[in-house]
Parts: C-alpha cells; structure tokens; sequence
C-alpha cells in the first residue's frame, strides 16, 4: 500500500436525467477547443478520448492556425470549464469523469514544450 | 455513503500518504539527487497540508477525525532512487484515485476541493516520471 490506496470500486459514467443538457454542453466545449488544439498531437489524442469517453464523436481532420500562447490560454479555460462542469454535475459518477478530464488536461499544460 | 464517510475515508488514505513521503524523504539525498528530493519534500508538504485540511472540515462539523494508523505497509523497495521516485508516483496515482472517488461522493465545497487535490496530484504524478494520462484518477475510461 503507498498511501491513498484503498481499493475502490470504479465509478462508471452514468449522467443522471438532469445532466443530459450539461454533458451536450460539455461535448460542445471539447470539440471546440480540440479544433484549436488540432495541430498538437497529445492534446489532440486526449480530447478524442475524453469526447468517446462521453459518448460523443471524435472530431473530424483539421488543421490549426492558432499560436502556442493561444492553444495554452485555451486549454487553461477549458481546464476551468471542466472544473466549473463537474461541480455542476448531478450524477457523481459523471462529475468523477469531468473532475479526471480537468486534471488531464492541468497535466498537459504541465509538461515542458511547445503547444504548437 | 455519507460525504462525512467519505471525508473520512480520504483522510485514512492521507493519513498514509504523509507516512509514506515521510518514509521516502529519509531516503532521498538532498546532495546526490537533489531534483527528486525537491519533489519529495514539496509532495510531503502538500499532502501534510491536504490532510491537516481535512481534519479541520472534519472538526469544523463536529466530527472525530480518523486517527493515522502507527504504520503502513509499504509496497515495494525504497532504497534506489528509481524506488523512490517509483513509490512516490504510485503514492500519487493511488491519491488521485482517492481523490477522484471523493468528487463522486460529495457535492459543493467539498467537491471543489476534492477536484483541486485530483488535479494536483496528477501534475506532481509528472515530477516522479509520470506521464500524462487520459483520465487521472479514473483510469477505467482509458479502455473505452
């Protein structure tokens, strides 16, 4: 055991009937930002999974025009969206699922390298 | 399950935590692997911090704090720093994990800060060779 280790049954993702609106919010949200993130691969990898995660489709090919700074500044508000969604959730699970896509995405502005 | 078992439940798991950094901090050298010791010493700070945190929500409500355990079963070695750094990133996951429950548990003030120590603990997963993941804590959406 290395502390915070008790065993736990996983949550699946199971919206309550108040959350529909909010998780097309959400999908709405991902899609837009992975369109401004589209030039880098990892953030574009975890935003197709984190939109099959909910259920939703992946985004279709496309291409970026957007700057390093533009991309980091869109993630963080997407990171605070994610957040700020998650505490909006009725159903725990789901607010478990959002909570988990915010810290991927705070670990991505956290590692070293260009966002471009 | 109430969000006051649920607080209890992760201040147990903290309680852990700091006993586990506490132990890997005595076997770090701040001279010959000084970036690594950093981490462990910020990662001991934080999770002391988490818990003393918890404590006082705990108290504030008028509840009795689970108390930390004398020991904990460590599970794995400790005298590398490859160990160090290995434990110290399976600490952080496991907590994640702890942490990513508690969103899912509670509501309001305490979700807020349940989703705040998720998000630290997965940027401090990437000071002991982490790499990002998909979903922190919630791992199980990775296979979908």
């Amino acid at each position: 055991m290395a502390g915070c280790g008790t065993e736990r049954e996983p949550a699946p993702h199971t919206p309550a009937d108040g959350d529909g609106a909010l998780v097309d919010d959400v999908v709405a949200q991902i899609t837009a930002v992975a369109a401004v993130a589209a030039n880098v691969t990892r953030l574009a990898a975890m935003h197709a999974a984190h939109l099959a995660a909910l259920d939703a489709s992946p985004p279709g090919p496309t291409t970026s025009t957007a700057t390093g700074p533009e991309v980091r500044a869109a993630e963080r508000a997407h990171q605070r969206y994610l957040v700020e969604a998650a505490l909006r959730a009725e159903s725990g699970p789901l607010a478990r699922l959002l909570a988990s896509m915010s810290a991927a995405v705070s670990q991505q502005l956290a590692v070293p390298g260009r966002l471009a | 399950m109430s969000d006051v078992e649920a607080l209890q439940t992760t201040l147990a798991a903290e309680h852990a935590a700091v006993w586990v950094y506490g132990l890997l901090g005595g076997r770090t050298s701040a001279s010959a692997t000084p970036d690594l010791y950093r981490a462990v010493s910020t990662a001991y700070a934080a999770h002391r911090g988490l818990r003393d945190q918890l404590v006082r929500t705990l108290t504030d409500r008028g509840e009795t704090p689970v108390a930390a355990e004398p020991a904990y079963e460590v599970g794995g070695p400790t005298n590398t720093p490859a160990a160090v750094a290995a434990l110290a990133l399976e600490t952080e996951q496991a907590c994640a994990a702890t942490y990513s429950w508690l969103v899912a548990n509670t509501a309001s003030d305490e979700r807020r800060w349940a989703i705040r120590a998720l998000n630290e603990a997965a940027v401090r997963e990437l000071a002991f060779r982490g790499t990002p993941e998909m979903f922190p804590g919630a791992g199980e959406h990775a296979d979908r």
